[in-house]
């Protein structure tokens, strides 16, 4: 299937309606959603993380995409799961425990799966048994999220926990998380942002 | 500091020559250490410089002379020999060895005073007042200092407690700034006793006690004759101005470890008063809304029922009260601190040299207003309102926040300069020949997504408190706006924004800084700390994160002035859709 281009550009331009009626309309008349997903929803996610990372679009209009986006896969994702269909690898992202704060990693969560991978979202205040639960359902690689400088330290934690387990990849991101500080606590992979987000994972996948 | 980096080095610490900053009329000799940047090193010389980008060295802010001695600028080593100076940005600058001598222009450093708005009024104001002279039988002459702690500034008000009558006011920054920024950064910085002893001390003996010296040389009292003082401060700066561990606040569930505080001496703080005076605080709600909402709540008369009646203190949180009736509701959001200038390219805050206004329409001749006679070398928040209300109403800027290159261009105003605005395109506001900075001011697309994303906090954040309330901000009868930033702004703008609620303009009402008018009420009247202490346990908290519906509210609110153009019926609403995303 080409790049069906009104879903393309209703994901780019943030428009959640258009997004969903035209999915529907796919799947009402029995396209194939993983073309659908992998042709164009994953293309349009990715041109807008690319315009992001060259500072063409900024955070608001990645969060309204992001939405949209989301908004064509409630309407796939069941669909996808029944079909059996293989993400990429399956990943898991939280905000760690003592903070509330989800925007940041909603947007996060919403451009891996645009990036085609699996992602269990653990949500906010998330303890290391929630992590820790997350890989026994699979998951190869744990996305840590704090936006206080006050419950980053908790990201070490998680960090500490993992230490050397086999098939665990741990990558940390937020506002007051900095490359460093990756590498201080050991983490796997650091995200600057959305976009570099998926850059770091998948540089960790293809080097794990 | 003794240094094993510098040859000579024992040397040179004998003479005290660690690091040596020329200011504008004065020489300091301070430490540095590794690794640091000069902004810091700076700071520990009492020298706030200004890095209104957050230090990424984007702004220019801190432009500095580096003198001769030993650098690394942007990781590159950089020898300046005896005579010669080079421009650099302190932000980005680290000292590599003792004996650097730096200089540090007038435009470069903050103004140790801020000009901030202390002014407060309120329909009530005078309904709170003590009818009399003061309950609490003051002697003639006894006088009481209000204090409104904020994170970025303190404000205090010298008071004749007998008469209840304001002899002087003075503000200046909060001196934790030198150790970090924002509340939670305060929060982390105090992990340990030693820690929180250095922020209660920076608060109370480098901030508290020269405002005090300052309003009693002002109105030539005797700072010994203040026998009570009242402060009102958001929940963390009043922990650590009694020296409280604010570390539970920092974490789910931000609980603090006092809510009302115990009464001091001023002598265990050290303060400049009365030995026996008795220092006070307005007692804290939760750990995001504070005494200073306490105050505001009192001041704009929230504890008594009312009718849908909202009240909105914006700061780097913005925080909100709400009633409706008997129920009411507070919540505090994130609203960043872009509105006090902070993080953007070259915003600033409101002091002098500030451009406060800005008048324009799709000629973009622009007219600028400036605090001060100074040339302008700053935007503050409230001209950043102005001109973002201003260019989406002539097309300049549309609902995404994004720049109209053509019209840009044909004005003359396009700047895309690497060095000024990163990748960023911008508008020129003022050119280098005409600001007071070394070069010209201008707003970035990358600011504006700042501002949407402030101005989306606050709307999102009342949108869904109200929401809980079975209502929406078309319901809202009244609305007070606290702190000092309403004071300055066209509330016209900042609907056009869509940052307030588009309700007939004559349902707001400014009360300005009722935090310091919270602290003046309680020094004259001694019903009023009950009163406040009944305030703490009325309002139910709404963490606005744990709202399913916060999230969606906040992604409608980041478009201009929102995506339910219904919302906001009497702004102007350009036609033009946002190409830029889809091309």
């Amino acid at each position: 299937m080409a790049r069906i281009d009104v879903i393309f550009e209703a994901i780019c331009k943030g428009n959640r309606k258009v997004v969903a009626e035209q999915v529907q309309a796919v799947v009402d008349n029995d396209g194939d959603i993983v073309e659908l997903l992998n042709d164009t929803m994953i293309p349009a996610m990715r041109d807008i993380g690319d315009k992001f990372s060259r500072n063409e679009v900024y955070v608001p209009e990645m969060l309204i995409s992001a939405r949209a986006m989301q908004a064509g896969l409630n309407i796939i994702e069941p669909l996808l799961a029944a079909k059996g269909h293989k993400a990429r690898a399956r990943v898991a992202i939280g905000t760690v425990k003592g903070d509330l704060h989800d925007i940041g990693k909603n947007l996060v969560a919403m451009m891996l799966k645009g990036a085609g991978f699996d992602v269990d979202d653990l949500g906010v205040d998330c303890p290391v048994e929630k992590y820790e639960e997350a890989v026994s359902k699979g998951a190869s690689v744990l996305c840590l999220s704090a936006l206080l400088t006050t419950t980053m330290p908790y990201m070490k934690q998680v960090v500490d926990h993992f230490k050397g387990r086999e098939g665990v990849k741990i990558l940390i991101g937020g506002a007051p998380v900095t490359k460093e500080y990756a590498n201080e606590i050991g983490a796997d992979g650091y995200g600057s942002d959305a976009n570099d987000a998926v850059r770091a994972l998948e540089q960790l996948l293809a080097t794990a | 500091m003794p240094c094993a980096r510098s040859s000579n080095c024992l040397l040179r610490h004998k003479k005290h020559m660690a690091l040596i900053i020329h200011t504008d009329g004065d020489t300091r000799a301070t430490t540095w250490r590794q690794g640091e940047k000069l902004t810091e090193a700076a700071a520990k010389a009492g020298i706030a410089l200004n890095t209104r980008c957050a230090g990424n060295g984007v702004c220019g802010g801190c432009a500095v002379k580096l003198g001769p001695g030993r650098y690394r600028v942007n990781g590159e080593d950089l020898r300046i020999v005896e005579g010669c100076y080079k421009s650099a940005l302190a932000c980005q600058t680290e000292v590599v060895e003792d004996g650097a001598v730096v200089t540090f222009p007038r435009t470069s450093v903050l103004e140790r005073e801020a000009v901030i708005d202390d002014a407060f009024s309120s329909p009530h104001l005078a309904n709170r007042l003590p009818a009399q002279a003061t309950t609490y039988a003051a002697k003639p002459g006894a006088l009481g200092l209000a204090v409104d702690i904020g994170t970025t500034t303190v404000a205090a008000m010298l008071v004749d407690i007998h008469t209840g009558e304001a002899l002087a006011k003075a503000s200046m920054y909060n001196q934790q700034i030198r150790k970090a920024d924002d509340v939670a950064s305060r929060i982390s910085y105090g992990r340990s006793e030693k820690e929180i002893e250095e922020l209660q001390r920076l608060v109370t003996l480098e901030t508290l006690d020269p405002l005090a010296s300052r309003c009693a040389a002002a109105a030539q009292r005797d700072p010994e004759h203040i026998t009570r003082v009242m402060v009102s401060g958001n929940t963390v700066m009043t922990h650590l101005f009694f020296g409280l561990s604010p570390a539970s606040i920092g974490v789910l569930p931000f609980t603090p470890l006092m809510r009302t505080y115990p009464p001091v001496h001023a002598s265990t703080l050290g303060l400049l008063a009365s030995p026996e005076a008795m220092v006070e605080a307005v007692p804290s709600v939760a750990g995001y809304v504070g005494g200073d909402i306490v105050s505001d709540i009192y001041l704009t008369g929230l504890h008594e029922p009312c009718e849908a009646t909202l009240m909105i203190d914006v700061g780097t949180n913005g925080e909100m009260v709400f009633r409706d009736g008997d129920r009411v509701v507070a919540c505090a959001t994130a609203a960043g601190p872009a509105f006090e200038g902070y993080g953007l390219a070259h915003g600033c805050r409101a002091a002098t040299g500030a451009i406060e206004r800005i008048a324009f329409d799709a000629s973009l001749d622009m007219d600028i207003r400036v605090i001060g006679h100074t040339q302008p070398t700053g935007l503050c928040g409230s001209a950043i309102i102005d001109f973002i209300a201003n260019g989406l109403r002539c097309g300049l800027i549309n609902e995404m926040g994004r720049y109209n290159v053509d019209v840009l261009r044909a004005s003359g105003r396009y700047v895309q300069d690497a060095a000024l605005c990163g990748d960023s395109i911008a508008c020129l506001i003022v050119p280098a020949e005409a600001s007071g900075i070394q070069g010209p001011l201008c707003v970035t697309e990358q600011d504006i997504a700042q501002v949407l994303k402030a101005k989306a906090a606050i709307y999102a954040g009342l949108t869904t408190m109200l929401e809980t309330q079975g209502l929406t901000p078309q319901d809202v009868k009244r609305v007070y706006l606290a702190g000092g930033f309403a004071r300055h702004i066209s509330l016209e703008n900042a609907v056009a924004l869509g940052l307030f609620p588009d309700i007939p303009l004559h349902r707001y009402e400014i009360v300005g800084n009722g935090s310091l008018a919270g602290a003046y009420l309680g020094l004259l009247d001694a019903r009023v700390m009950p009163a406040f202490e009944a305030i703490i346990d009325l309002p139910e908290i709404i963490e606005l994160n744990r709202v399913a519906s916060f999230e969606s509210h906040f992604i409608d609110a980041l478009a201009l002035p929102h995506f339910d153009v219904s919302l906001f019926p009497s702004v102007f609403r350009p036609s033009s859709q946002n190409e830029r995303i889809s091309s």
